[in-house]
């Protein structure tokens, strides 16, 4: 187990076209951490340069407070499984596996025991023998990660690893991978455009969004309180409208809405009376409310339409000048122009720190 | 459409066992006669001959290994100034034949040659360059400098299709840059290394030209050539060329199974971009240079050639010691040269429409059509390439002389045109069909069934459709098959047996077989020939880039 830690990383591949801007990054040991973001967003490079395939132009990567930034990739002892796995086609499973073991100098039973607690690991043992190409391809991703593991590194990077897979495969890899992570103990950093992946697996999250960190944390908090419009928008549907705040209590804050006065948590950064700033609701925080009575942090709107999809329907309802997603589960049946009315919990007003 | 197609079939392999089955199966009961092959095995100057062959054969491979590989690894690692002209330069020695070369190699390395001008103007004794009468290591030399674009050609394209992740990975679990070499591209691109490899093995076992033009007759193929006038009455020629025949299978066969085995498919899905290693000025010019080294060396040759060309009087000196435009107006009014130029073009322009007419049906049918022996067709078609020039053209000669109605038909001693082109077409089928199908295997089907839907028939899809998509890969096709036509040696030299029916390289042969004048006029006549394929490849080579080195595979 060790610690990750980035100083000021930058990196451009060609000058003017800066692929990642001074990056401060924790990874803590020990930890499943996720680098997500839209393709393009830099979080690729960001994994070579922890594996060494590349330098960065300006910074420090330290492993466990030892600057490496200049060691050689096959220095690092670290453990990466590539998007496309890399198996080498020419040598057996056992022979892939055993790479890592070799280059280390470890040789006879220590070697063959540890490609077998590898292979097992993953539930490969039996395909010892064989080659890559007469493995599909859920069974190469998973001796692409006991290669990985092998030689029991203290770090491992993943690039994608799941993206090659069908969507039954991946999930029940997700889970597998999460718990081979824990029982080895690793420190593991993980890239993926796929959200639902980094939400289900992660411990921590860094979202990445042109080479700049938009906001690092669990996925639970990057869900519910998003920093930024961009996170917002990238871990989920939502509704954006302008508001001017009013007065800021000791743990909510009165807002003006386009829909009246409402109330919102108090968010992490500090606000004062007057700001004009966004704000944000999931689509399923807007929970429709018996129609006529008058509720706490609600207001009424017209039902414009409406998808039902089974288990819950999407409803757009126009209000003041704004057209709102609802997500409702278990609804009821409405009819297109009725009246509704929404109502918002405070803490799932979320104020952003952008405009 | 349904007509043509039932009638193609039986005339490829019509074709094929009429000019490739037949010669090699007279060839082979002609020689195969145990007590005069043990005969010949037991005379010393015929083992020797053998052994020299085989020498040759694996010296030549060894260099070309040693000059193909390092260029073929910094092209493919690196990014430096001057990238895109190196293959160019890499392809300069497919411009002459090598027996040409040779021509211009005795300029450079002959005792009386530049070398030792050179050495002579510095107070230093001669050298023996060439290494006495033996020549064989002028011999190696000269094929090695002449063969290693096939190699390198393959070469890099088998590295240009490594997944460079497959690199990374082994980097990552801890392997240095020797250790990754060896165990991970080495064992990769073992197949571009049999397919060139193989190649340049046969080729020099089996070539003629080189030994020939530099006068060193203890290999096989000369004694080969030198038995054709005794042919009645001397059977030991054909036992030669049945025992060509059998080391030339028994190498493949032990490289195949040594360097050719292809259980290793790439299974890496979606191929990650290579990322070059852009060198600086300094370190970028140094590898250049390894290219420029390699080119100089190979075009040495061909610079002393063109010389050679020039020159009035060049003998014993750095530089000729005139010059003069003569030989260029002798090589065109001497009396078998215009003759032999009009000779070739007609034999060429033959071959190559017979090339077409076979290969692009054969394409077709090998590639859309599917059968379920497409295998064995494939093998038949590329099978030539692995048959010597020299068997084959014997062959042809003893199967007239055996059954007197194929005498009757071809005529080799009377007029040997049909016999000729038939010999280069078949020896050139692979290019063009190779050629062809790689075209067609890169055109989705999609293309042809959309104008079928839209109610075109077979010849109109064929016409309008896939002959344009593909024409690119035909027109390289037909200008391989055109320029070695052109600038074949073994066939020519042993078909053409009357002076009005030479083709230019037989031509070139004889010329620099005649004393004084000859050998100059022959320069003349080699930088016509030079300029002329160069011309080719550079066509080629514009219209196919990297893909070219899939022409050399079989």
């Amino acid at each position: 187990m060790l610690n990750v830690e980035l100083k000021g990383v930058s990196k451009s591949y060609s000058p003017g076209k800066t692929v990642l801007q001074m990056l401060d990054l924790n990874i803590n040991a020990g930890e499943l951490f996720f680098l997500l973001g839209p393709s393009g967003c830099g979080k690729t490079t960001l994994l070579r340069l922890l594996a060494g395939f590349l330098k960065p132009d300006t910074g420090t990567i330290f492993f466990a407070e030892r600057d490496i930034t200049h060691v050689a990739p096959e220095r690092r002892d670290t453990g990466m499984v590539f998007q496309n796995y890399a198996l080498w086609p020419h040598m057996s499973i056992f022979d892939n596996v055993a790479f890592g073991l070799d280059t280390r100098n470890i040789r006879g039973d220590e070697r063959r025991r540890l490609v077998h607690e590898a292979l097992v690991l993953v539930e490969m043992e039996e395909f010892a023998e064989r080659k890559p190409a007469s493995l599909s391809g859920g069974q190469q991703q998973r001796v692409a990660l006991a290669r990985a593991l092998a030689f029991r590194p203290k770090l491992l990077l993943l690039d994608e690893p799941l993206s090659n897979l069908d969507a039954k495969l991946r999930d029940s890899m997700r889970s597998e991978i999460r718990r081979i992570c824990k029982s080895a103990g690793l420190t593991a950093i993980y890239v993926t455009h796929d959200r639902k992946e980094a939400l289900s697996m992660a411990d921590r999250i860094a979202i990445l969004n042109q080479g700049r960190l938009e906001q690092v944390g669990t996925p639970e908090h990057l869900y519910r309180r998003p920093l930024t419009r961009f996170t917002a928008e990238f871990m989920g549907q939502a509704n954006f409208f302008p508001v001017t705040v009013n007065t800021v209590g000791h743990d909510v804050c009165v807002l003006d809405t386009p829909f009246g006065t409402m109330r919102a948590a108090k968010p992490d950064f500090e606000v004062t009376a007057g700001d004009r700033l966004t704000a944000m609701v999931r689509t399923e925080c807007l929970r429709p409310t018996q129609e006529g009575t008058s509720h706490d942090n609600a207001f009424s709107g017209r039902l414009k339409a409406g998808s039902f999809q089974g288990e819950n329907s999407v409803w757009e309802v126009s209000a003041g000048d704004y057209l709102l997603n609802v997500l409702e589960a278990c609804p009821p049946h409405r009819e297109p122009e009725s009246g509704i009315t929404l109502q918002i919990t405070p803490e799932h007003l979320v104020l952003l720190g952008d405009q | 459409m349904k007509i043509v197609q039932k009638l193609f079939l039986p005339v490829l392999l019509l074709f094929i066992f009429l000019f490739m089955g037949l010669p090699l199966f007279t060839v082979t009961v002609q020689g195969l006669a145990p007590s005069i092959i043990i005969e010949t095995l037991s005379t010393p100057f015929y083992q020797e001959g053998l052994i020299n062959s085989l020498k040759i054969a694996l010296c030549t491979t060894v260099l070309v290994v040693i000059i193909a590989l390092p260029p073929a690894i910094l092209y493919d690692r690196f990014e430096f100034r001057g990238k895109s002209l190196v293959n160019v330069m890499m392809m300069v020695p497919m411009i002459l034949p090598p027996f040409v070369g040779a021509l211009g190699f005795q300029q450079v390395f002959g005792y009386y040659g530049v070398l030792n001008a050179i050495l002579g103007h510095f107070m230093l004794p001669p050298v023996d360059w060439l290494g006495g009468q033996e020549r064989f290591g002028a011999v190696c030399l000269i094929e090695a400098l002449h063969l290693y674009p096939l190699l390198y050609l393959n070469l890099v394209t088998a590295l240009a299709n490594i997944d460079p992740s497959l690199d990374e990975a082994a980097r990552n679990l801890g392997a240095g840059r020797w250790r990754r070499f060896r165990r991970v591209t080495l064992p990769l691109i073992r197949p571009g290394m049999f397919a060139g490899g193989s190649i340049v093995l046969i080729w020099s076992f089996t070539e003629l030209g080189t030994p020939l033009m530099l006068g060193y007759d203890k290999v096989t193929t000369v004694q080969i050539f030198n038995g054709i006038n005794e042919l009645e009455t001397n059977p030991v020629p054909y036992a030669l060329v049945v025992l060509l025949l059998i080391f030339s299978a028994g190498i493949y066969s032990i490289v195949r199974a040594t360097l050719g085995r292809v259980d290793d498919t790439m299974v890496v899905k979606g191929m990650s971009g290579k990322r070059l290693q852009r060198l600086s000025l300094l370190p970028g010019i140094l590898v250049f240079g390894v290219f420029l080294v390699i080119t100089l060396a190979a075009g040495l040759p061909h610079m002393a050639l063109l010389l050679g060309a020039f020159s009035q009087d060049w003998y014993g000196t750095i530089l000729p010691s005139s010059w003069t435009m003569l030989h260029f107006k002798n090589s065109l009014s001497h009396e078998i040269v215009v003759p032999s130029i009009i000779n070739s073009l007609k034999y060429s322009s033959l071959a190559m429409l017979v090339c077409l007419g076979l290969g692009i049906p054969a394409a077709l049918l090998l590639v859309r059509r599917r059968p379920r022996y497409r295998h064995v067709i494939d093998t038949l078609i590329m099978l030539p390439l692995a048959v010597p020039g020299i068997v084959v053209a014997f062959g042809y000669l003893g199967m007239c002389s055996r059954y007197q109605v194929l005498n009757y038909i071809f005529d080799p001693v009377n007029n040997p045109t049909l016999l000729l082109v038939m010999a280069y077409a078949i020896r050139r089928l692979p290019y063009v069909v190779r050629s062809a199908c790689a075209g067609l295997e890169q055109t989705p089907v999609s293309l042809e069934e959309a104008a079928r839907n839209l109610g075109a028939g077979g010849l109109t899809v064929l016409r309008r459709i896939t002959v344009p998509l593909v024409s690119a890969n035909l027109v390289v096709g037909a200008l391989f098959a055109f320029s070695f036509s052109m600038l074949e040696v073994s066939d020519s030299l042993i078909l053409a047996q009357k002076s009005i029916f030479y083709p230019v390289t037989k031509a070139i042969f004889e010329l620099s077989q005649i004393l004084g004048e000859g050998t100059y006029i022959a320069c003349a006549f080699g930088v016509w020939a030079m300029l002329f394929l160069a011309f080719s490849l550079l066509a080629a080579n514009l219209l196919l880039g990297r893909k070219m080195g899939s022409l050399f595979r079989f």
